[in-house]
């Protein structure tokens, strides 16, 4: 349904403007949405469990840190090639590691995801600024940016591809996985899900760690893609991804959407985001649009869900 | 002699001040469908829920296959082979039959769930049962009759040797129960089940029943084998030969009339009620639980809209919106749900017996000291125990609970008082007490509404009562003429009914 | 009527008995600050306990503690109000735009505190209206209120030395106290005031309620909207006092200085014993949560914690609060309802 909603998007934009999506621009979108979307699947995996993670953003950030601090710590000891495969590793453990500290609240601690990720949002918060007290640190090593930035057929960003991988590969584990089938199980039913003999505790832990872990990828990828380790660069992003991931179809209640649509529901955000210049409003005013689409967005799938059980 | 699955002896269990189970023994043999019958608060429901988990700290001894257990926790209890089914709790609802069916014990082909695999053994299972129930849809979308089966299938996939099934016919309509029956039949004719079934529809026993026990009062009346019994055994055994007391109050003078109702109807749950209620008496509308009957406080307190039907207060019409309106004019409404709808648990006495008060009035200000003071009065007067009137009022036990939620419309002053449920889970003791403050209030010249499904309450407490049936009102009863087993068969139907609707 | 004498003759005897589970669930607040102070002294060597620190630990506790007063009355509704840091940021943006305009320190103040009032007006209507949980709609609102700060207001870095002057000359000079006791004056002012507000008035009685049961307090004739309305609308109010404090306090400042409100506002309430699913706890609490996350910053501060690991530790400490109070009540109330329920069960025998 969502997809109806884009296209109409798309061609509304071509008539309004010219030239809108010129291959670069695609790229462009594609680019910056694309390593959003990765903090969008972790998002939605935590929503589709019922609970919410308002850590991704500076879990994100974070590791876009990590990326710049590794370059300059082993610049002399190892070689380039294994200092990527370095930060590669670091990066995602960072991200597991809020994770972890997250889905540990959230299940063995009972605290509500909300309360326990807003802990984990200032804990990633000071991490990441601890590092390099919160200056932009250029990253050191040209190569790793500049493949970050390699556009397959001058369209398709490699983020992009990496995301589509990750994409299907998490949609097949929600569909055809038995973990993936118990995240939609406690998001309906927690109880239902617990009575049925499932380790619910084991299941949330590991969809705020995977949660950590995307965020990390996605802080990596936009290093490379800004050619900086930015501390600020997350804040603001977990609240981009929920509201993705609620025009995707993911149910603030758990239980309902699909990852796919909540792809689509970033692309689709991260061209209103660029379009906005375009009409000529001030792009600081992109963050009040986005909550704007949010708050509209939420109503819908509530007022929806009033009316589907009024006709019950 | 068919094998002992389930032995429970002596099993006692009690909440703060009333003992809801006394030394009950009991016995499920393999193959059988044994029924458990008795009235509201007679303790059946707090028996199964003893046998499946939800209360671990009873006293008494359960073996199950000749072998001692302790029943700890309802995942244990389903570990054991012991399971309750209840589609609502058992079900997710945006999950497919064949999914919830196979929730936690999928079938795999290396790491995929292997759909095809659990497709068949699924649809083999409900297929004896019913072939038209779809199971690759959310269970959400099938009706109440169908998420029952497939709750069923489920405990069936895990070999649950005991099932039990409380009130599962309450939501159905007649086809819907005759697929059920068969299924429950079809399940006894394996031979390796037991199944405990609890009904207040004592014809469905001799439908589907092997053996009945009844339950009176936290006892066990009897265990009897069906073909003993008829339908009057059974309801003599329930009710037995305690002289029905009637409560007495000083004839109070008829004042004017406070409420009348005409031709309220709610689509699915009411047809043309016709009620009044005068100054000085209590009037009670008897029927079945889950009658429907709560729909008509709700109508007077403001919950719902009033679509057809007109309600007049103190002769003038009453057009209210919510609760607040009501409040105001003088109305109070004892909830079913004491515990969600009557009380604020973490508040204290004090803060809760005012609340209605505060509100009418609009009060700005409050004095702690005039509260305290005003509270102390009632908790006297009605015999609330509380160790205090700043306790928190989770601590108290249910009937003094409902106690303060009877303060709380003393308090507030209201000249209608209606009352659903008002004694359900009270002590005996405590119920006379609300009885006899009933009495008092009446004889002051306010007008009380019993609405229960409770007939000993009725014919206790009324001097007029209205019986309903399937949503109607069948008959208006007045002073000699209330009588327990007369209303009893008037509220008791063959179990189905067309105004009862169906799903979530 | 003799048992009914004895019960109340018991519960006077019951009330004086001295119940240690009780005083630790009501007071775990009190308890905590004064452990933490006791802490602080040794862990800085006295220097905590200087006069002058003592001071800092308390103007800086003003500004937080007025956005936490709101963020306790939202939370105690069983909501919370996740735009206070941008309710803040506002503030200081409408005042530096004030202050541009040349409309003088008068007109600061009253723009600053109201902007974000109204903001609170929204979410109290979203909130009120719509099924919508609290949190989506402050988050949203925080995100189209911040929008409105950087793209609509854009300011830098201000100075707002005119406040301080005209605060200083006018407001003050009347009092016999120093000058810098004016954000604690205005933060202990409103706190009594809502404490009072909240045992003694209906309003308060109300949103006990709606945060208790909010089904049973409707069945009550409680008016859910109008508290939720303004209780939303005082949560905004109190930011932009807050924030008006804070720029005092400081002189210069900018709208971006607000982000840590938010995390130490719900940090503050819930030590003070407020529970986050509402009903119970208040004013006072958050008065002492307040003191304990002053506390516990300049203590960091003064030990040379770097500003990010303090953040951390707040973190962490946030969630391990929030648990273990949790955990502190729960065991208090079943030790409490055993109790009774032995009581009452004895009672019930004695017939």
């Amino acid at each position: 349904m969502l997809i109806v909603v884009y296209i109409a998007l798309a061609i509304f934009i071509t008539i309004y403007t010219d030239g809108f999506f010129s291959a670069f621009n695609i790229g462009a979108i594609l680019g910056l949405g694309s390593i959003m979307g990765f903090l969008v699947l972790g998002e939605s995996l935590v929503m589709l469990t019922g609970g919410i993670d308002l850590s991704v953003g500076y879990c994100a950030a974070f590791s876009s840190v990590i990326t710049a601090w590794t370059m300059i710590a082993f610049k002399d000891l190892l070689p380039p090639s294994l200092i990527v495969a370095l930060l590669i590793v670091l990066g995602i453990m960072g991200g597991a590691f809020i994770g972890l500290i997250n889905g540990l609240s959230v299940a063995k601690l009972k605290i509500p995801p909300l309360i326990a990720t807003l802990g984990g949002y200032g804990i990633a918060y000071g991490l990441a600024e601890f590092v390099f007290a919160g200056i932009p640190t250029r990253l050191e090593i040209e190569s790793f940016s500049a493949a970050v930035r390699v556009k397959v057929f001058h369209i398709f960003p490699i983020s992009s591809i990496l995301l589509a991988a990750c994409a299907v590969v998490l949609s097949l584990v929600l569909w055809k996985v038995k973990f993936g089938r118990y995240v939609y199980a406690i998001g309906g039913s927690k109880s239902a899900a617990f009575l049925s003999g499932i380790k619910v505790d084991s299941v949330l832990i590991w969809c705020y760690v995977l949660s950590g872990i995307f965020a990390a990828i996605g802080g990596l990828l936009l290093a490379g893609w800004m050619r900086v380790g930015d501390a600020r660069a997350g804040g603001g992003y977990e609240f981009i991804a929920i509201t993705a991931a609620v025009m995707g179809g993911i149910s603030l209640f758990g239980g309902e959407g699909n990852v796919w649509d909540a792809v689509i529901g970033i692309m689709t955000l991260q061209t209103i985001r660029k379009i906005i210049p375009h009409l000529r409003i001030s792009t600081f005013f992109e963050d009040g649009i986005v909550g704007a689409i949010l708050l509209i967005a939420v109503l819908v799938s509530v007022v929806s869900v009033k009316r589907m059980r009024a006709a019950a | 002699m068919n094998e002992i699955l389930l032995r429970a002896e002596n099993i006692t269990k009690s909440f703060p001040g009333v003992r809801a189970l006394d030394s009950v023994n009991f016995e499920l043999r393999k193959g059988e469908l044994h029924c458990l019958v008795g009235e509201n608060g007679a303790g059946k429901t707090t028996f199964v829920k003893v046998i499946y988990g939800a209360y671990p700290d009873y006293d008494g001894e359960i073996f199950l296959n000749g072998d001692k257990i302790r029943i700890t926790h309802p995942l244990q209890a389903r570990e054991l082979g012991i399971a309750a089914i209840q589609q609502h709790r058992d079900l997710v609802p945006h999950l497919s039959g064949e999914e919830n069916i196979f929730l936690g014990m999928e079938e795999t082909k290396g790491i995929f769930i292997d759909r095809r695999a659990q497709n068949e053994r699924a649809r083999k299972i409900v297929d004896r049962f019913d072939k038209s129930i779809g199971l690759q849809v959310p269970v959400k979308y099938l009706t109440v009759a169908e998420q029952e089966i497939v709750a069923i299938a489920k405990a069936l996939v895990r070999r649950h040797r005991i099932l039990i099934l409380d009130e599962a016919t309450a939501p159905l309509d007649r086809n819907e129960r005759k697929v059920l029956f068969d299924v429950l039949n079809e399940m006894k004719r394996e031979g390796d089940i037991g199944i405990i079934f609890i009904s207040h529809h004592i014809n469905e026993l001799f439908e589907i029943g092997d053996r009945v026990t009844v339950f009176k009062d936290g006892k066990l009346v009897a265990t009897k084998d069906i073909k003993e019994v008829n339908f009057d055994d059974v309801v003599q055994l329930m009710i037995g030969q305690k002289e029905r007391k009637r409560f007495t109050k000083k004839k109070a003078s008829l004042g004017e009339e406070i409420l009348k109702i005409t031709g309220l109807s709610v689509p699915g749950a009411l047809s043309d009620i016709d009620v009044s209620v005068r100054g000085g008496e209590i009037v009670g509308v008897a029927g079945r639980l889950g009658s429907n009957k709560e729909k008509i406080a709700e109508a007077v307190f403001g919950l719902v809209p009033i679509t057809k039907g007109r309600v007049f207060f103190n002769k003038k019409p009453l057009l209210v919106k919510r609760p607040e309106g009501a409040i105001r004019k003088g109305i109070g409404l004892l909830p079913i749900d004491r515990r969600e709808e009557g009380l604020i648990l973490c508040r204290s006495v004090a803060e809760n017996v005012v609340l209605a008060w505060l509100n009418k009035l609009m009060k700005r200000f409050l004095s702690v000291r005039l509260i305290n003071f005003m509270t102390r009065d009632y908790v006297g007067k009605l015999g609330i125990k509380t160790t205090s009137v700043n306790q928190r009022v989770e601590y108290l036990s249910g009937g003094n609970q409902q106690k303060v939620v009877m303060a709380k419309w003393l308090t507030a002053d209201a000249d209608l008082l209606i009352l659903l449920e008002p004694t359900e889970g009270i002590d005996v003791q405590t119920r006379w007490d609300i009885y006899r403050i009933l009495g008092e209030l009446a004889e002051s010249g306010k007008g009380i509404l019993v609405i229960s499904s409770d007939l000993e309450e009725i014919v206790a407490l009324s001097d007029r009562v209205y019986v309903m049936s399937d949503g109607r009102i069948v008959e208006e009863l007045k002073g000699d003429k209330i009588e327990y087993r007369h209303i009893f068969n008037k509220t008791i139907s063959d179990g189905t009914s067309g105004s009862e609707r169906r799903g979530a | 009527m003799a048992h009914i004498e004895t019960s109340a003759g018991a519960s006077r005897e019951k009330e004086r008995r001295f119940d240690i589970w009780d005083f630790i669930r009501s007071n775990n607040h009190l308890l905590t600050l004064i452990t933490l102070m006791l802490l602080a002294s040794l862990a800085t060597r006295g220097i905590f306990l200087r006069p002058s620190n003592l001071g800092s630990v308390f103007t800086r506790a003003a500004a937080l503690g007025m956005i936490a007063i709101g963020q306790t009355l939202v939370i105690l509704t069983s909501g919370i109000d996740l735009s206070v840091a941008a309710n803040v940021g506002v503030c200081i943006g409408m005042m530096f735009f004030i202050q541009k305009q040349g409309l003088g320190p008068a007109n600061m103040i009253v723009v600053g505190a109201l902007t974000p009032a109204f903001v609170g007006l929204i979410n109290g209507l979203f909130c009120a209206f719509t099924a919508v949980p609290p949190f989506i709609i402050t988050l949203g609102m925080s995100m189209i209120v911040w929008a409105f700060i950087l793209g609509g207001i854009q300011p830098g870095a201000t100075v707002f030395e005119d406040l301080q002057i005209f605060i200083n000359t006018k407001v003050m000079a009347s009092l016999p106290v120093h000058e810098l006791i004016f954000p604690i004056l205005v933060w202990v002012t409103c706190s009594l005031f809502w404490i009072l507000m909240l045992r003694y008035s209906r309003f308060g009685h109300n949103i006990f309620a709606i945060g208790g049961k909010e089904k049973a307090a409707f069945y009550g004739g409680v008016n859910i909207q109008r508290v939720k309305i303004l209780v939303y609308t005082v949560s905004g109010l109190f930011a932009g006092m807050g924030a008006v404090l804070y720029a005092y306090k400081l002189g210069g400042t900018n709208p971006v200085a607000g982000k840590d409100f938010l995390l130490e506002s719900i940090a503050a309430t819930v030590i003070g014993g407020t529970a986050l699913t509402g009903g119970e706890g208040g004013v006072l609490g958050t008065f002492v949560g307040t003191l304990v996350m002053a506390t516990l910053v300049n203590t960091m501060n003064i030990l040379g914690v770097h500003f990010s690991i303090q953040r951390v530790i707040l973190g962490a400490i946030f969630i391990v609060f929030v648990f273990s109070l949790n955990k502190i009540r729960q065991f208090a109330i079943q030790k409490q309802y055993s109790r009774s329920t032995a009581g009452l069960l004895a009672g019930n025998r004695e017939k």
